[in-house]
């Protein structure tokens, strides 16, 4: 209470500041009046005594706040040059900060637009196999059906893409029984899916996610009651999807349907009570209030348990249902992708870049103003007084910061979240923590580095010159590392994203006729796949077919680790399937029919097991046995692009493995079309994809963090041109009178070039080495995650072309104050003074 | 005369009862002869400083010589004041002559 009394005295003072003063001067003249004539001289001097009294009321320092605010106002405004620069580098650097933040709130704390989304829990299944959150459909309807601790259960299945009268690869999302009633979503238009679209018998429907309905039906609301062709059947839609809802595990859906009436759309599933075969459903569930989670999770388990006694491959025996919470779930999904973690390392270095830039234009700026600042010294003014005025300079600069980095930082979030195309529910808003962490940020950045260079400003000894070199190192060696991360991030998208298949992708269809569904003994799978593959060959527009267990881009691995080698990426095929895929033979040959212990490699396998020696007739242990190499073939670059630590061995199919086949149909026009072919031609359970559609699925993630890491790349090269420019063009406007004068007397370009080019020279290439060591360590770390072209080891290229990126941008902004400095006019430098 | 000195003797002046500058002036010169003689006029930025701490309040009021004043009155807060530096003030004193007497 006395600190509130004390300063509201203080504010009633400052208010009643001039009737106080005069107050004062009168009754300290009154005192005069009454002293003795004689005595009068020893009342001390009245200005003085009322300045003194002034002091006391101690507004004196916001006073000077202000004069200084006014004056560094003043300062600024008359450097525009520098004052926009140093403005717009803080912008920079804590835009894309903000622009960090706003997307990781918005993707990890504002994703869920549901009710109450905190005792949402989403499942998976662990066992010592491993992890997975991926639940067969029956699993799914038997837990919807048996438990008792949840107030409701549902399931997605986004992992389909369905054509809609000729349309094809739409995504698709299968939900269970009332999933849109149970999360308490309301329809954009008509009615959502609800449990009676999920009884036997009950008319196919779907509903429209709301982007496909815009894009596709121009938002026309009489799409509600018609009928389209879903795979070739005839589908009614009954409504469309709110906005802001894109389903739990966000993806963007175009058609949504009830899963009961997956057997209809996809040809061969059996009904979902029954379906095993497809681990393709996320689980979601709600706890009753009162139940823990643990408890949730034991019942789950148990109901596992009598699953695998009713059905014993259902799942791995020990296995456990584990439960987690909706909003950590994404949280541990964003901590395991190495592209969020070099993103957020990239962002904090550009902040750190912005920064040394920024510290050392200040710095710069006060051997500028050396001059003025040492008149007022002289003057009288303090090194105290001095750090004060510049600090008051750097806060308004801050200010500045401040007012343009949440707007930038906004427009860059927007253009990120376009580019990642990401789902609706996915929504920015610049919410208060955000604001609050952007503007510490901001201020605590220009503080850093603005002190030291306040504090060296006003020193007289030679010292700045450590400060400023040491910025100019950190600034060259965050700019070097960032745009060769960039670049070997850039040529990573692109080596993936380029033709990189060694076989023709574009033409190939997988046909997988599930026979291990149905467990049959070996000799009428082998009957089965041969009718199957009669059939097909008969089919117009065909031009070969062959099996294999694992179809390249297909999902279905088989990977052994060697010690000292890549992972080696296994697949059985049959003798026909290097000429069907159009997979070229550097060395050797295929199988023979009924050949059983040999192998072939690929090129990177060859080269990793018998460097510089012929592979063909060498022997191998692989998957369990001795083997004889019989053929090297090209890298199919289908593992590659997942894994670049991998190398592939084929092996002939075994007995065992028959059932696993999967048909591989390469054809001679539109694969499409005779994928819709075999669809009419074979009416037994099979599933049937293009190629190239799972190609494109794998590329879509890497093309987004691509266009992330990129767009950082573009960031930083702005920063480091600006740095160097800064740079280069105060070296020149200082010295202009020393140059003016060597030219006078003779000196030439090259004299020139060289004192200005060697100014910085050291702290430059110091930098640059510790950046480049930096990239090479940094790359060394990511390597697993990075594709590389050939199996190499390190991406020279990419290296490469950030290094020369960084060297242009040097450069580039190098030469234009270098130029101006080669064209001073002596004569007229020397007039100036 | 330290400036805490002259405050001190300005609160004890004021412990008598509300008085103006002048008069309070001449109080300590009257006990303390030669304090204020130098600078009178430092009187005032001390009872600014009062005032600020909220030890002492002020009122205009008419002299006893018909002239327009400001009476100085001490506050419970000024009161507490005082007597904390009195007890610090004995203590120094204490210990001075404490060690006066040793040497």
């Amino acid at each position: 209470m006395r600190i509130v009394r004390k300063v509201w005295r203080r504010i009633y003072y400052l208010l009643n500041r001039q009737r106080l003063e005069r107050e004062l001067a009168e009754e300290m003249e009154t005192h005069r009046g009454m002293m003795a004539a004689e005595r009068r001289l020893h009342f001390g001097n009245a200005t003085r005594l009322r300045e003194e009294s002034r002091e006391v009321w101690s507004w004196i320092w916001l006073v000077q706040l202000g004069k200084d605010l006014r004056y560094g106002a003043r300062v600024l405004w008359g450097a525009p040059g520098f004052t926009l620069g140093a403005a717009a580098i803080l912008a920079l650097g804590i835009g894309v900060n903000l622009a960090e933040f706003q997307i990781f709130d918005a993707v990890v704390f504002h994703r869920i637009t549901i009710q109450g989304p905190d005792s949402v829990l989403q499942f998976s299944h662990v066992s010592r196999q491993g992890l997975s959150s991926g639940f067969p459909s029956a699993a799914v309807e038997f837990y919807r059906a048996e438990n008792t601790s949840f107030a409701w259960l549902v399931s997605e299945d986004t992992s389909f893409r369905v054509v809609v009268d000729g349309e094809t690869g739409l995504r698709s999302n299968f939900v269970s029984g009332n999933y849109f009633g149970n999360i308490g979503i309301i329809p954009a238009w008509g009615r959502l899916l609800n449990s009676r679209d999920a009884q036997p018998g009950a008319p196919a429907v779907a509903v429209l996610g709301y982007d496909y309905w815009q894009s596709r039906w121009m938002s026309d609301p009489h799409v509600i009651g018609r009928v389209i062709h879903v795979n070739n059947q005839p589908i009614e839609i009954v409504g469309v999807v709110p906005y802001s809802f894109d389903g739990l595990s966000p993806r963007q859906t175009a058609l949504w349907f009830p899963a009961a009436i997956r057997p209809l759309l996809v040809a061969g599933s059996p009904p979902i009570q029954q379906d095993f075969s497809r681990t393709t459903n996320a689980l979601f569930g709600k706890l009753k209030t009162g139940v823990s989670k643990a408890a949730g999770e034991a019942e789950l388990s148990s109901l596992t348990r009598e699953l695998i006694h009713r059905q014993p491959h259902s799942f791995h025996d020990s296995e456990r249902i584990q439960g987690q919470r909706l909003q950590e779930a994404v949280i541990h999904a964003v901590e395991r992708s190495p592209v969020i973690a070099i993103f957020i390392m990239m962002v904090l270095l550009i902040l750190l870049s912005a920064c040394a830039n920024l510290g050392n234009m200040l710095l710069t700026r006060g051997l500028a103003r050396q001059r003025e600042i040492d008149i007022r010294m002289a003057l009288g003014a303090s090194r105290a007084r001095m750090v004060r005025q510049l600090m008051t300079e750097n806060f308004l600069l801050g200010i500045l910061g401040t007012a343009a980095g949440p707007v930038f930082g906004t427009v860059s979030a927007r253009l990120l979240l376009n580019a990642l195309d990401t789902p609706r529910n996915i929504q920015l808003s610049i919410s208060w923590p955000i604001l609050v962490v952007g503007v510490v940020l901001i201020f605590v950045s220009t503080l850093a580095f603005g002190f030291p260079s306040a504090l060296q400003t006003v020193r007289t000894n030679s010292r700045k010159v450590h400060l400023r070199q040491s910025l100019v190192g950190v600034q060259v060696a965050v700019s070097c590392l960032l745009l060769i991360a960039s670049g070997v991030m850039a040529h990573n998208g692109i080596v993936s994203a380029s033709v990189d298949l060694a076989f023709d992708y574009q033409s190939m269809i997988i046909v997988d006729p599930q026979l291990y569904e149905q467990k049959l003994p070996a000799s009428i799978v082998q009957q089965k796949l041969n009718v199957l593959t009669t059939r097909l060959s008969a089919l117009p527009g065909l031009e070969g077919v062959t099996a294999t267990v694992a179809p390249p881009l297909g999902g279905r691995l088989m990977i052994e680790n060697l010690p000292g080698l890549p992972h080696v990426y296994r697949n059985a095929v049959a003798p026909s399937y290097f000429s069907v895929m159009k997979l070229p033979f550097v060395r050797g040959r295929t199988f023979l029919e009924g050949e059983q212990n040999a192998v072939i490699v690929s090129e990177s396998a060859a080269r990793a097991v018998w460097p510089n020696q012929d592979p063909v007739g060498k022997r191998w242990r692989l998957a369990g046995g001795e083997r004889t190499v019989t053929g090297v073939v090209r890298d199919s670059g289908a593992n590659l692009l997942a894994d670049a630590d991998s190398v592939e061995a084929y092996l002939p199919i075994q007995e065992a493995d028959e059932e696993r086949s999967t048909l591989v149909l390469h054809s001679r026009g539109d694969p499409a079309l005779l994928a819709r072919r075999v669809t009419a031609t074979v009416n037994e359970a099979v599933s049937i994809s293009l190629m190239r559609a799972s190609r494109e699925n794998l590329l879509e993630g890497q093309r987004k963090s691509v266009t992330l890491i990129g767009s950082l790349g573009v960031v930083a090269t702005i920063l480091a041109a600006a740095g160097m420019f800064a740079l280069v063009a105060f070296a020149v406007a200082q010295r202009k009178r020393e140059l003016g004068i060597r030219i006078a007397i003779g000196a030439r370009d090259r004299h020139i070039l060289g004192t200005l080019l060697t100014q910085n020279a050291r702290p430059t290439i110091s930098g640059a080495v510790v950046g480049v060591i930096l990239a090479a360590v940094l790359l060394r770390l990511v390597h697993g995650f990075i594709v590389l072209p050939n199996g190499d080891t390190v991406d020279v290229a990419g290296f490469a072309a950030g290094l020369a990126c960084f060297v242009l941008v040097v450069v580039l902004a190098t030469l234009s104050p270098v130029l101006r400095a080669l064209r001073i006019d002596p004569s007229e430098t020397l007039r100036e003074e | 005369m330290p400036k805490g000195a002259l405050a001190m003797l300005v609160l004890r002046v004021l412990q008598a009862g509300p008085s103006h500058g002048y008069a309070i002036a001449q109080r300590i010169r009257q006990v303390s002869g030669d304090v204020l003689d130098a600078e009178e006029g430092s009187l005032y930025p001390a009872l600014q400083r009062l005032l600020m701490e909220g030890w002492v309040t002020a009122e205009w009021g008419t002299s006893e010589t018909r002239r327009r004043v400001r009476f100085y009155k001490l506050t419970a807060d000024g009161a507490k004041q005082l007597k904390r530096e009195r007890k610090d003030y004995e203590q120094a004193t204490a210990a001075i002559q404490a060690i006066l007497r040793l040497a």
